[in-house]
């Protein structure tokens, strides 16, 4: 492997953790979101949540309003996202007229700099600004019966599920529960699942490298070890095998150190690999059976297709923007290894 | 080959050594480039206090609602919204065509009742002793005639009579018999005619008297036009609304609306609040009532609280203490302040911002905050999240007093409590 492609899987590493790192700064991996289609009441609810006291809920009903993103929500949003607050708090006790709004929509709603502690007006009822989020368009007021019956356009419970080891079963649990109570749930976002294909690329290529000079080296003792036992058989009759050992200590001691380091190499694959992380989803039901891996995959497509339709939000939209990112990177790296490659090439016909 | 492996680990050790280097140099910047960043306060003890701010409106203490208690044209209204009308002052003119025969006369209602109580009585009172007696003598008539009948038997066995006497006898008790039959009979049909007499007339006496109670209700409830037509106030007060002219107005309609005023009669404050208010409302029972312009404030008492079926809220109303409404106006809006001050001595008082309620903000109510450790590590001071239960005690409108850190000496709660907290979390201290 030449520089220029350890440097460019390198490059990837990087990009693959950076974008991981981000991400997980950003979004709860804990984290699951149901997308209904039908508002929840708030006796069911609260039925729901007293039955998940482990789980922190947060339900919020979105839509466009005078240009914003207007959010009601019943709280605890920051145990699932990262709310970038550059002023004040975000809402606490849902039965004060509070709200928290975003700095763009700040610039709508005031001129002055000083929001913290201003009224602003959202359909008839006054809240009091409580702090403001950085880089963003979002007004966060409290959820009520009586603002739910408006038209929302999405409507989504976020689940902090902080049992890692039952994660599936307490998910499974909670859509069961919220499918008792009537929610017709549209679609349901995993974030771990979403945020553990950067660390996947990031684990695969460390992998190749580990791998490819593991080869090397596993060849170079062979080589090593070869050169030896052949340096013997020429002398066997001068030496004995102890006095010829001894003499090549230097060489031996080197072929150990080299099998040591492949040894640790494959330990770490080992690692690397068992940390990959493959979505439930993704495994056949039958690894012997084609029609299991078409499911599979189909169940991907259809799951696509019910995001085109009702349009993506939050962590998804960052994801496509981060992947979008990470494409063009990859692209440039290559493009410059291309470009200098087409430059050596001139400087050689020279 | 020894070369260059010793080349090798000539330039891992050199770059590692470089590598020390550089994490020394910014060490502490760059762990804390990790760590999430938290701000802290100081959890002392304070009270704290809950404000609630009403947006409410003066209502009149009572309403008087004119209605006639029958359909009705109203010709012309005398009085209208806003007009101050005196006990006998005009009200409207109805037409007199149009007054429904609703108005029952309370006095012909009870001549009927009377009337009805006396066939009552009558029927409840009414003998049979004439058919008995007639029942009596037809049956001793016949027991005569039965031992007649004995006697006219041993004589015709003797051959001293005819048998045709002895059978006319026969066919005139039998004659007897009947006649004795049907009289009770009739008897019997009189006695369940009288119990079914009874029953009605008892049936038309509560009927009458329900009437009687309904027109005497009515003549209270409902104005009675003279007759010219014309209404007149029955009470002191201010004309708030009249009903439209010239159309049929129903029995239930009311033509107009009285606040009465002077005397006992004095203002109210009325307002709304979200339903989870209702216990801390409860528990103050006053209002304070600050108008927007130079007027002096008021201290109102609530008077009642009832919840709203449509959107769970409830309903406030209350009297002003001491009954010096003076300077309001009926229909006038003012904010009222319901205030309480919460003191619990030995327990802290923490920002609301740094509880993560899990049932929401409520006394007794549990949650969770995250402390600030700080210790000495290699590179200075390090700084850890410790996350404490607690238990709300009293909740204020920007703190809350909780129980569950008195073991911790001069305790540093975090304000921007996040998922990136956990037990144990190591932190960067954002100033």
């Amino acid at each position: 492997m030449g520089m220029r492609r350890l440097a460019a899987i390198a490059a990837i590493i990087v990009f693959a953790l950076g974008s991981y790192s981000y991400m997980i700064g950003k979004y709860n991996p804990d984290t699951v979101e149901f997308h209904f289609s039908e508002n929840i009441p708030g006796k069911d609810y609260e039925k729901i949540r007293e039955n998940n006291r482990d789980v922190f809920f947060s339900m919020n009903y979105i839509m466009r309003h005078q240009g914003n993103k207007l959010i009601i929500t019943t709280g605890l949003d920051y145990l699932t996202k990262d709310l970038r607050l550059c002023k004040g708090s975000f809402l606490a006790d849902m039965n004060m007229k509070e709200a928290v709004i975003g700095d763009m929509a700040a610039g709508k709603y005031f001129r002055s700099s000083s929001v913290i502690g201003q009224l602003i007006n959202v359909y008839g009822e006054e809240y009091k600004v409580k702090g403001i989020i950085k880089g963003s368009n979002e007004v966060y007021i409290p959820y009520s019966d009586k603002l739910s019956s408006l038209s929302w356009q999405k409507r989504i419970i976020r689940c902090s599920i902080s049992d890692k080891k039952h994660f599936y079963l307490q998910l499974e649990k909670l859509q069961n529960q919220l499918e008792a109570f009537g929610v017709e749930i549209l679609d349901v976002v995993i974030y771990r699942e979403e945020l553990n294909s950067y660390k996947n690329i990031a684990i695969l290529a460390a992998s190749y490298i580990l791998a490819y000079y593991l080869f090397i080296l596993a060849r170079r003792i062979k080589a090593g070890l070869t050169k030896l036992e052949k340096g013997y058989l020429e002398n066997f009759r001068v030496y004995e095998l102890s006095t010829y050992l001894l003499n090549k200590a230097g060489d031996l001691a080197a072929a150990a150190g080299l099998c040591i380091i492949v040894l640790t190499m494959a330990y770490a694959i080992y690692k690397l690999i068992s940390n990959l992380y493959i979505l439930p989803s993704m495994i056949p039901d039958n690894l012997f059976s084609p029609s299991s891996y078409i499911n599979a995959v189909g169940l991907l497509y259809r799951r696509y297709l019910t995001r085109l339709e009702n349009g993506i939000d939050g962590i998804l939209v960052d994801i496509k923007i981060v992947n979008a990112v990470f494409v063009l990177l990859i692209l440039a790296i290559f493009m410059i290894a291309l470009d200098f490659k087409r430059r050596r090439s001139a400087a050689k016909i020279k | 080959m020894i070369n260059r492996a010793l080349k090798i680990f000539q330039n891992t050790v050199l770059g590692f050594l470089i590598l020390v280097f550089v994490m020394g140099f910014f060490s502490k910047s760059v762990i804390n480039l990790f760590l999430p960043k938290v701000q802290v306060t100081s959890a002392v003890e304070m009270p704290v206090e809950r404000t609630l701010v009403l947006e409410g409106t003066i209502e009149p203490g009572s309403i008087v609602k004119v209605k006639l208690g029958g359909e009705a044209v109203v010709d012309e209204y005398y009085a209208k919204s806003g007009d101050m009308v005196n006990i006998g002052d005009q009200l409207f003119r109805v037409n007199r065509e149009y007054i429904g025969a609703n108005n029952t006369s309370v006095e012909a209602l009870e001549l009927r009742l009377e009337s009805e109580i006396l066939r009552l009585e009558e029927y409840q009172n009414e003998g049979f002793k004439v058919d008995e007696a007639d029942i009596e003598i037809l049956t001793g008539k016949l027991n005569k005639s039965r031992a007649e009948l004995l006697k006219y038997e041993e004589l015709y066995k003797a051959g001293a009579i005819a048998e045709t006497e002895l059978s006319d006898l026969r066919e005139d008790i039998f004659e007897q018999e009947m006649n004795l039959e049907k009289s009770r009979l009739e008897l019997l049909s009189k006695k369940r005619e009288n119990i079914m007499s009874v029953k009605e007339a008892e049936v038309r006496v509560k009927e009458l008297q329900a009437e009687l109670l309904e027109a005497k209700r009515q003549q209270q409830f409902y104005s009675k036009p003279d007759e010219e037509g014309i209404c007149y106030s029955r009470v002191k007060g201010i004309v708030l609304n009249t009903n439209t002219s010239g159309v049929i107005l129903s029995k239930e309609d009311t033509l107009a609306e009285i606040s009465e005023v002077g005397g006992s009669r004095q203002l109210l404050f009325s307002a709304e609040a979200l339903g989870t208010e209702y216990d801390f409302i409860k528990s103050v029972g006053e209002i304070e009532i600050r108008p927007d312009s130079g007027s002096s404030p008021g201290r109102v008492r609530i008077t009642s609280l009832s919840r709203i079926v449509e959107d769970g809220g409830i309903a406030i109303k209350g009297e002003f203490v001491g009954g010096d409404t003076g300077e309001f106006l009926i229909g006038q809006e003012l904010k009222g302040i319901i205030s309480k001050r919460y003191t619990n001595r030995g327990f802290y008082t923490v920002p609301k911002a740094s509880l993560i309620a899990f049932d929401g903000f409520g006394e007794g109510k549990s949650g969770a905050v995250y402390l600030l450790e700080e210790k000495e590590g290699i590179l200075g001071k390090e700084y850890g999240a410790k996350q404490a239960e607690v238990k709300i005690l009293a909740v204020g409108d920007e703190e809350v007093i909780v129980s569950g850190l008195e073991s911790y000496e001069n305790p540093k709660v975090v304000t921007n409590p996040s998922y990136k907290l956990n037990d144990g979390t190591k932190v960067f201290l954002w100033e």
